[in-house]
């Protein structure tokens, strides 16, 4: 699998606005993994504003997760009895039992790596998943998870974009 | 043999700590081990010029962590190292021993002296919590532009260090009035005032600027199947 496949999905927000993620991944033949993926997001997004993220272990430059409208999702506080002022939001992925969760928090904290560490360490308790974080490494307050990310359904990459029906 | 480079130097750290890490003793991985790779490799060429631990001529009690008398270019090198961990460098306390760090540097500069700071880390650690070190939280999250080629981004960092090779002067402006920077500025003369007094009998004036210079930074190896962990860079403070 050297050519680039995309999954994509609509996220709900309050004002019925349609924004999404997408995941971008290509095969791990590729010469330039990193140079590949680059420009399939440039040709993805086309124009619009988006939010781009690399798995957190920085070891695989094979998948991107680009997100439009992550500011508008309808966060929730996320066990406030535990965590001072972390918000999630969460959405099912479709025909699998996996998910897809984005947090925000850590604000207060000293160590907010640590601290955002503990909250997706709380989310997925012994489930396996694939985390990712912004891709310009500046960002420790926002993570974004997946729970079965394999299990997706990927289609070719072609001439998807950002604002293209789905 | 070859000649002594800082490069090399960078290349004997970074892969000792890979090999460290891989064998499952990242454990023993902190600032002073860092010593053992960088003296392994400054014995082929200084043997019996390396010093640990070496008084600062300039500053009572304060020592560099690595010291050697280059004897055939008649040139004395003091190397301060940092180890970068997760959320390390975000405290204020530590922000300021880094820069200590290089105005300790600063002070040793003569033309037969040089004085470099190595930092290293595993890579994202490195990467979050040096180079892209950002103090502000970020929300709501500014979205990109798209762009194939990418945006070069440095944190509260990048004030101090160039992580560009094109561009590898950093001229550090000890004036700057924002006050991220300038309670580091006051909190080094503040404590550095006595011990340069006691060792040179003289008063530490303030300086308006010094210069950091990159000499190396790890290349990322994004594209690469060879696991990398860590990342390294050198920068020497310039007269």
């Amino acid at each position: 699998m050297n050519k680039i496949e995309i999954c994509q999905f609509e996220l709900h927000h309050p004002n019925r606005r349609k924004d999404r993620i997408a995941i971008l991944r290509c095969g791990i033949n590729v010469e330039n993994p990193k140079v590949i993926m680059d420009t399939a997001v440039f040709k993805y997004v086309v124009n619009e504003l988006y939010n781009d993220f690399i798995e957190i272990h920085l070891d695989n430059p094979w998948i991107r997760v680009i997100i439009k409208g992550i500011n508008e999702l309808y966060y929730q506080p996320y066990m406030p009895s535990v965590f001072n002022n972390v918000e999630m939001v969460e959405h099912e992925l479709i025909n699998t039992k996996g998910t897809v969760a984005i947090f925000r928090g850590g604000l207060d904290s000293e160590k907010p790596i640590a601290y955002m560490n503990a909250v997706v360490s709380e989310y997925v308790g012994q489930r396996g998943y694939n985390e990712f974080v912004e891709i310009h490494l500046d960002n420790p307050w926002v993570r974004v998870v997946f729970t079965e990310i394999n299990s997706l359904k990927y289609e070719p990459f072609k001439n998807q974009t950002i604002n293209g029906s789905i | 043999m070859e000649a002594y480079s800082n490069p090399h130097l960078a290349s004997a750290i970074i892969w000792w700590l890979n090999y460290i890490s891989s064998v499952g003793r990242e454990y023993i991985i902190a600032e002073s081990t860092l010593k053992i790779p960088a003296t392994e490799y400054l014995e082929r060429f200084y043997r019996d010029q390396i010093q640990l631990e070496y008084n600062h001529p300039k500053l009572s009690q304060k020592r560099f962590d690595l010291y050697f008398n280059d004897l055939t270019n008649s040139c004395e090198t003091a190397f301060e190292f940092k180890f970068v961990r997760e959320d390390s460098t975000r405290a204020l306390a530590e922000r300021k021993r880094i820069f200590y760090d290089l105005m300790r540097l600063h002070l040793f500069n003569a033309p037969d002296k040089k004085g470099f700071f190595l930092i290293c880390g595993n890579r994202l650690h490195f990467k979050s919590s040096f180079q892209n070190l950002n103090l502000s939280p970020k929300l709501p999250l500014p979205s990109s532009k798209p762009s194939v080629s990418g945006i070069i981004k440095s944190g509260f960092f990048g004030e101090w260090f160039s992580f560009d090779t094109n561009n590898p002067d950093r001229n550090i402006d000890l004036n700057n009035n924002e006050n991220e920077y300038k309670q580091v500025y006051s909190a080094f003369m503040k404590k550095y005032s006595e011990p340069f007094n006691v060792a040179t009998n003289n008063s530490l004036v303030k300086q308006n600027a010094i210069t950091t210079k990159l000499i190396f930074i790890s290349e990322e190896l994004i594209d690469s199947r060879i696991p990398q962990t860590f990342s390294i860079g050198i920068w020497e403070v310039i007269l």
